[in-house]
């Protein structure tokens, strides 16, 4: 009790820090309890409920930082992950490692250890070099001469990004958003731990275009390699970086959600307008980017950038891992002249995680473009390509992917927060042989979930679910019109 | 003044007025569940969700202000959107009247034609029992749409309800799922009052079997202290007793929130000794009925006479906690002119 008195003393009672407090207690007390967390409250002068509500929203703040944790993400449940549940072993959503399929993490630590399966400038030496010396207009320029889009999963254009926040007044803020949980996303594990020194030259361009000296790294909970090279990089720097550890919530990928989990709330996607680059972070005008897309910037600056980007892929390959290909590369030659091949037959591909859509074997030819994937009704996302192998049937992917979903949905929204979970049960049901909803009423849930879902999530949600009616309509011959 | 369309209909809006506001003063109504405007615009249960022109999805009216120009559409697309998230929020609403009080999930149902499909397999939510004897809460009922929570963050700036956890096991629950005396709640029933399906409802047991609906409304002020706070005494038509107190967002001086007292407090009115006339003490030394005029004869020539033996600093005048600025003015009127005395007091003083 002097201990957890002394340390209550210690932490900073500011709410952005409520986050940070919450992970030190859980490290150096325990998990957090009502008694910790009305402490914590106390400590911090916010009212209990508000402590109560942030604990409860993540995933990991009441579970012991040494616990077993096993992925049921789609890759590792192909894999037999669930057969690795045993004893106090916890089940979670994707940790992020589908390359090393099937993963437990032991506390920080993935059993086995972390290898790399990789090429390109993921392989070059992680030197420390200062951004090109441009001006802002030069600097946009640059951005937009290039085509370079977020990485993240939308791939709204880099430089309108940077030009919004730009035009409006500081003290701007930039934010890297290192919150990876696309299930079957690698990528931005892959830079940070092999290359933090290109993510921080990205990083230096973004706040010397705003003008900040401050800037903030919002990474997830489950990457312990990550976080020690962050900041092993950060500290050789010596630049004002601030690494924002979360609590395994998925939606805090979200930007605005993410905004909301570092001031202290729940990670709650919050309404636009306004956007982040307009009010951000504490209201103000906020620029955040994906890791990977920062990773982009130096050599986009220099002129250098040759097109390409990162693609995880996973699944049954003979080599899983993160590879630099160029953008129009066809899904065949990804994984022939990448990834070792294919190990089996597969049931169903997908091309760029959870909410980009599934894809049939036939489209094996497909080019990973916007434009190819549109006629199938997919997304290139976050360029997350996850191979199912034949054991693994598409009906199950599409169950799995919904249960993901609606685990992860915010609660905010009705059609997010219904809509998931009444879709997982329809794909279980199928499963066994029934359909409790008719197919026209399945599409007007479809419509009403893309059409009024406050944010991504629950937006992109039925992607999967009209990509597997349009491509295994034998799937769901039993559901009546 | 700002110009704007709505259903093909020109419209005037203030500046910054939110949509659904706008369109109700030009006979527009836009439906709303996680609305109450006490509250900051949520935009959580999306039943307001309204077409704009050039905005690629529909936008909430709860939550957007009208700007110049805005061209707005309730025909096309939202009934349905309306009806199929009606739908959705009925497949988990497995209790529709725990207490009595009115749902508006289901009228809208009604007005929508929109039936469950299916009860969702993991609808059923943890039960909770609270050992308060005041108010009673069904998760069961419960639609997520967080007015309560928000009511007690925003309104009474208290910790006494959470939105706890994520994916299908979240649910509003008082804090830490403790009981509501055991957290800072001061059972004002303002989560109740701002619950649009009822899922927060009074335990009382007497006229626990009329719907709130059929309840006939007098308009009062409460007489607990001199906020003066406009109350509804709603009188159970079969009895005639008063067996529930609301309040209305438009009244005055309370914006229909209450306290405790002014909500709960109500069974004095029908408390057997409870005085109802003027009572005069009799040679018997028993309480007699009388008339006021009487019981104010007898109390004055009292007065007079300990004012005669003793002057007039021998009388002090004590005002009850209940009474208004007003009252309290005209109390030391009559004591300082009145009995002559500059012992005057309030016991709200102490």
């Amino acid at each position: 009790m002097l201990r957890l008195a002394s340390l209550l003393e210690e932490l900073p009672p500011e709410r952005t820090r409520l986050l940070d407090n919450l992970g030190r207690l859980r490290r150096e007390v325990g998990p957090i309890t009502p008694e910790l967390s009305d402490a914590l409250a106390d400590r911090m002068n916010l009212r209990h409920g508000d402590v109560h509500e942030v604990v409860s929203f993540y995933s990991f703040l009441q579970v012991p930082v040494d616990a077993v944790r096993v992925c049921t993400g789609p890759v590792c449940d192909s894999a037999g992950s669930r057969d690795l549940l045993t004893g106090d072993a916890i089940e979670v959503p994707c940790l992020g490692h589908c390359d090393l399929a099937p993963v437990v993490l032991h506390g920080d630590d993935v059993v086995g250890g972390v290898t790399h399966s990789t090429n390109g400038f993921l392989l070059a030496p992680d030197e420390m070099r200062e951004p090109a010396e441009l001006t802002p207009d030069e600097v946009l320029e640059r951005l937009e001469a290039s085509g370079l889009t977020g990485m993240g999963g939308a791939g709204f254009p880099t430089w309108r990004k940077w030009d919004a926040v730009r035009r409006e007044p500081g003290p701007r803020v930039v934010i890297v958003n290192a919150d990876e949980g696309e299930p079957g996303t690698i990528k931005d594990r892959y830079v940070m731990e092999l290359r933090p020194q290109l993510l921080l030259e990205g990083l230096a361009a973004a706040m010397r275009f705003c003008e900040t000296d401050k800037a903030y790294i919002y990474l997830r909970e489950e990457y312990g390699t990550a976080r020690a090279r962050l900041r092993d990089a950060i500290a050789v720097r010596g630049v004002d970086v601030e690494l924002v550890i979360g609590a395994g919530a998925y939606i805090c990928g979200e930007e605005t959600a993410l905004l909301e989990s570092m001031e202290g709330r729940r990670g709650m996607p919050r309404l636009k307008p306004p956007f982040p680059s307009q009010s951000g972070y504490l209201g103000r005008p906020t620029l955040i980017n994906n890791v990977e897309t920062l990773a982009h910037i130096p050599a986009v600056l220099r002129s250098e950038w040759p097109g390409t980007r990162l693609w995880s892929v996973t699944g049954a390959v003979a080599k899983p891992g993160c590879y630099e290909a160029p953008l129009e590369i066809t899904l065949r030659r990804l994984i022939d002249d990448y990834a070792g091949g294919l190990t089996e037959e597969p049931s169903a591909i997908v091309p760029g995680g959870a909410a980009s859509g599934i894809l049939p074997p036939s489209a094996i030819d497909t080019p990973l473009t916007r434009e190819a994937l549109a006629e199938w009704g997919c997304g290139v996302g976050s360029a997350a390509v996850q191979v199912f192998p034949s054991s693994y049937s598409p009906l199950r992917l599409l169950a799995e992917t919904m249960r993901f979903f609606a685990e992860e949905s915010c609660q905010k929204c009705t059609p997010c927060r219904i809509g998931n979970r009444a879709l997982h049960h329809v794909a279980e049901e199928l499963e066994h042989g029934r359909a409790p909803m008719a197919r026209h009423q399945v599409d007007e849930w479809l419509e009403a979930m893309v059409l009024t879902s406050i944010c991504g999530l629950g937006q992109a949600a039925p992607v999967p679910v009209r990509n597997a009616f349009q491509h295994w309509p034998e799937l769901f011959a039993k559901m009546p019109a | 003044m700002i110009a704007f369309t709505i259903d093909g209909q020109t419209a005037t809006a203030s500046e910054g007025e939110l949509l659904v506001h706008a369109a109700a003063r030009n006979g527009v109504f836009i439906p709303t569940l996680c609305h109450d405007d006490k509250l900051a615009p949520y935009g959580g249960c999306r039943m307001c969700v309204v077409g704009v022109e050039g905005s690629p999805r529909p936008v909430p009216a709860c939550a957007t202000r009208v700007s110049e120009g805005m061209v707005i559409s309730t025909n096309s697309n939202v009934p349905q959107l309306r009806k199929t998230l009606t739908e959705m929020l009925l497949s988990e609403h497995l209790n529709a009247d725990p207490g009595g009080r009115p749902n508006e999930l289901v009228d809208m149902a009604e007005e929508f034609g929109a039936e469950a499909p299916f009860i969702l397999p993991d609808a059923k939510r943890e039960p909770y029992e609270d050992r308060n004897r005041l108010m009673g809460y069904e998760p069961d009922t419960c639609i997520l749409c967080n007015r309560c929570v928000r009511y007690t963050q925003e309104v009474m700036q208290c910790s006494a309800l959470s939105l706890e956890g994520r994916g299908p096991e979240a649910r509003i629950v008082p804090t830490w799922g403790k009981s509501w005396l055991d957290t800072e709640c001061e059972l004002c029933g303002g989560c109740l009052s701002t619950c649009p399906t009822g899922a927060i409802y009074e335990k009382f047991l007497e006229g626990a079997g009329v719907e709130e609906r059929a309840l006939e409304q007098t308009k009062t002020t409460c007489t607990f202290c001199g906020v003066g706070c406009q109350i509804d005494l709603n009188v159970d038509p079969e009895t005639k007793r008063i067996v529930k107190v609301t309040s209305k967002p438009e009244y005055v001086s309370n914006e229909g929130n209450l306290c405790v007292k002014g909500r709960f407090a109500f069974n004095f009115v029908h408390h057997p000794d409870r005085l109802t006339e003027p009572l005069l003490r009799g040679e018997d030394g028993e309480l007699h009925p009388t008339t006021w005029e009487h019981a104010l004869e007898v109390a004055a020539t009292g007065l007079k006479g300990v004012m005669e033996r003793h002057s007039p600093q021998a009388v002090g005048v004590l005002a009850s906690a209940r009474l208004t600025n007003e009252e309290n003015y005209l109390i030391q009127k009559l004591a300082r002119t009145g009995l002559q005395t500059h012992s005057v007091h309030s016991c709200e003083a102490t």
